[in-house]
């Protein structure tokens, strides 16, 4: 698998949380989720690999070569949107296309109007209203517009879905999709969520995070295919016990979730499983993370 | 190509039928490139991978060969093996058919006028 | 040019109350030292003036701007954001530095004109001591306000610095080298982890 970000034994140590050590591979021409609950350490992840903050250990690697990220103009390379916005709430959307403008070469202001506009934010002429009389939907709307202004080859994103609307939202995974048809490969998407069901067909790679750490990665697809979803009667139920990672009992039925090794063992049982999708998989993988912390 | 939404058939295997269809009828011809697959993707507002999915199906049935940096080329097929291919198809599903239609009694008569109200009802 | 016009339109209010500000300190000044010329008087309240407009132009810095609003992310995400800056601001800084250099060999010149004795070397450590001071503020803004009334207060109200060129040497050296190193721990401090 050709990388575009590749991560060993990454650290970050706050007072409170410490997240890692964290292995982690991002893949190259594919949009990458990062998935996890609140407090789970994914914008301090992003925040640590786009250099927002130096980590406390380990390394990272760009582009497969590059392993500082001051060095040259990789940062240039790198969209990245922090969560809720990131521009004072002072300024005007004028004001944030001139510090664009000042801060990376490839910004084009033409793109961040058309954009502006397309996304029901700002006219040109309506360049003075300020950013706290904006709703929060807009503003992330803007600071979309004006990360997708850019000339990137990686495109880091910090729940960028949370607080869109559900027509923006499927906006924007239209938006995901032509970046990586532009780039033939060569482009990149990282986005983190909580809400994967609302992204979920825009997700190529999924990591799942939890307290800090990395519970499971791959590719959507061979993804779900290790893990099944059973469901049977109480007393299959009781029989199948011990292969079981997570189970959910109650008076009409009772539902489970193991590994697809166990798939055969089930079903002999008397139990149905079936594979299942991204946002099952991660609800049960987090639970089940849940139950051996605590 | 025509897709639908909530199937029980998976996207991906739709994406893969569909485009079988075309090449062993000749639509796709030798040669021609598939849509990529992150353009098909976008147009068909699904993911990458799906896409990249249904294309590696094709792959492994020999239908389409992958070409570093050009996308995927459809390959030259064998007519008379593809036709050889679904009439042995053909074969095992009217034997499966007469089987059960002999264990509630059907004559031979009976099941091809089947057939036939079949085939107006398509 | 328009970015200069923006700067200083943004800042407007803080001109306004710091012109007031400075305006009281000179007619304090008056009424205490009667002997002291007009001519004096508005050379020192140029000296200051021009200063406060530089220090305030320098709180423009991205760094300051978005520290101030929480915004650090955005900064932190530039390429080079430092060095970035440094240019932007180098006009500034340059134009700065040649005006106090004309009004010090003005301060010079004219020194007959000046009721007190204005050494030479006491406007170059006032000088130095700007430098300073405005690398401070470019870093910490809340701590400019401060430095700049007790600066204000110190040139306008005390009449002659009477030292000698050695003094004078020795302090300009060591406001220099203070001046260097608070540059390198504000430029760590702006690139280590938040």
């Amino acid at each position: 698998m050709d990388s575009v970000i590749v991560a060993k034994g990454l650290v970050k140590k706050y007072k409170k949380f410490t997240l890692g050590p964290v292995d982690l591979e991002i893949p190259k021409g594919f949009s990458t989720a990062l998935i996890g609950a609140n407090g789970a350490g994914k914008t301090t992840l992003l925040d640590t690999i786009c250099g927002i903050v130096a980590p406390s250990a380990g390394e990272v690697t760009y582009f497969g070569e590059i392993t500082d990220i001051e060095e040259g103009e990789t940062k240039e390379r790198i969209g990245y949107l922090a969560a809720q916005g990131m521009y004072p709430m002072s300024w005007t959307p004028f004001d944030v296309e001139v510090a664009n403008k000042l801060g990376f070469n490839g910004f084009d202001e033409c793109r961040y109007w058309e954009l502006c506009e397309k996304y029901g934010v700002a006219q040109e002429g309506e360049k003075s209203q300020t950013l706290m009389k904006m709703s929060d939907g807009n503003r992330i709307r803007l600071c979309l517009a004006a990360v997708f202004a850019r000339e990137t080859d990686l495109l880091v994103l910090d729940e960028p879905g949370s607080n869109l609307d559900p027509l923006m939202r499927d906006r924007l995974c239209g938006q995901f999709r032509e970046y990586l048809e532009e780039g033939d490969g060569e482009k990149s998407i990282v986005f983190s969520t909580h809400n994967i069901a609302d992204m979920e067909n825009v997700t190529d790679y999924a990591i799942l995070m939890y307290n800090g750490a990395i519970i499971e990665t791959g590719f959507v697809n061979d993804l779900c295919e290790r893990y099944v979803l059973v469901s049977g009667e109480r007393a299959t139920f009781d029989k199948i016990k011990n292969s079981l990672m997570v189970e959910d009992r109650n008076m009409s039925t009772c539902f489970g979730f193991a590994k697809a090794e166990a798939k055969e063992a089930l079903e002999a049982a008397g139990t149905v499983v079936e594979t299942p999708n991204l946002q099952q998989l991660s609800i049960f993988l987090l639970r089940y993370a849940e139950q051996q912390n605590s | 190509m025509k897709i639908l939404q909530n199937s029980e058939i998976p996207i991906y295997k739709q994406i893969a039928m569909q485009l079988k269809e075309e090449i062993l009828s000749g639509k796709l011809t030798a040669g021609e490139y598939l849509p990529s697959i992150r353009g098909l993707a976008k147009d068909l507002k699904i993911s990458v991978i799906t896409t990249m999915k249904a294309y590696e199906e094709l792959c492994a049935e020999g239908l389409v060969t992958s070409v570093q940096g050009k996308g995927f080329v459809v390959n030259p097929q064998d007519t008379a093996m593809i036709r050889e291919q679904r009439l042995r198809e053909v074969e095992d599903h009217l034997l499966e058919a007469l089987e059960a239609a002999k264990t509630i009694g059907m004559t031979v008569e009976e099941v091809k006028d089947l057939i036939t109200v079949l085939d107006h009802a398509e | 040019m328009k970015e200069l016009c923006w700067s200083l339109w943004k800042q407007r209010w803080a001109f306004l109350a710091f012109g007031i500000l400075v305006g009281f300190c000179g007619w304090m000044f008056y009424l205490v030292l009667p002997e002291c010329s007009v001519f004096e008087m508005c050379y020192r309240m140029a000296f200051v003036l021009l200063q406060m407009v530089f220090l305030i132009l320098q709180r423009e810095r991205f760094h300051i701007v978005l520290r101030k609003d929480g915004a650090t992310r955005f900064y932190r995400s530039m390429p080079h954001a430092w060095e970035k800056e440094q240019k932007r601001f180098l006009w500034l800084d340059l134009f700065g530095a040649a005006v106090l250099a004309v009004l010090l060999a003005a301060g010079v010149l004219f020194q007959d004109m000046f009721s007190e004795a204005l050494l030479p070397f006491a406007m170059v450590v006032c000088f130095l001591v700007y430098m300073a001071a405005s690398r401070i503020m470019a870093c910490v803004p809340y701590v400019w306000w401060v430095l700049e009334i007790v600066f204000a207060a110190v040139f306008i109200f005390v009449p002659a610095l009477d030292v000698t060129p050695l003094l004078c040497g020795g302090t300009a050296v060591v406001a220099g080298i203070i001046q260097w190193l608070l540059y390198r721990f504000v430029k760590k401090l702006w690139e280590s982890e938040n």
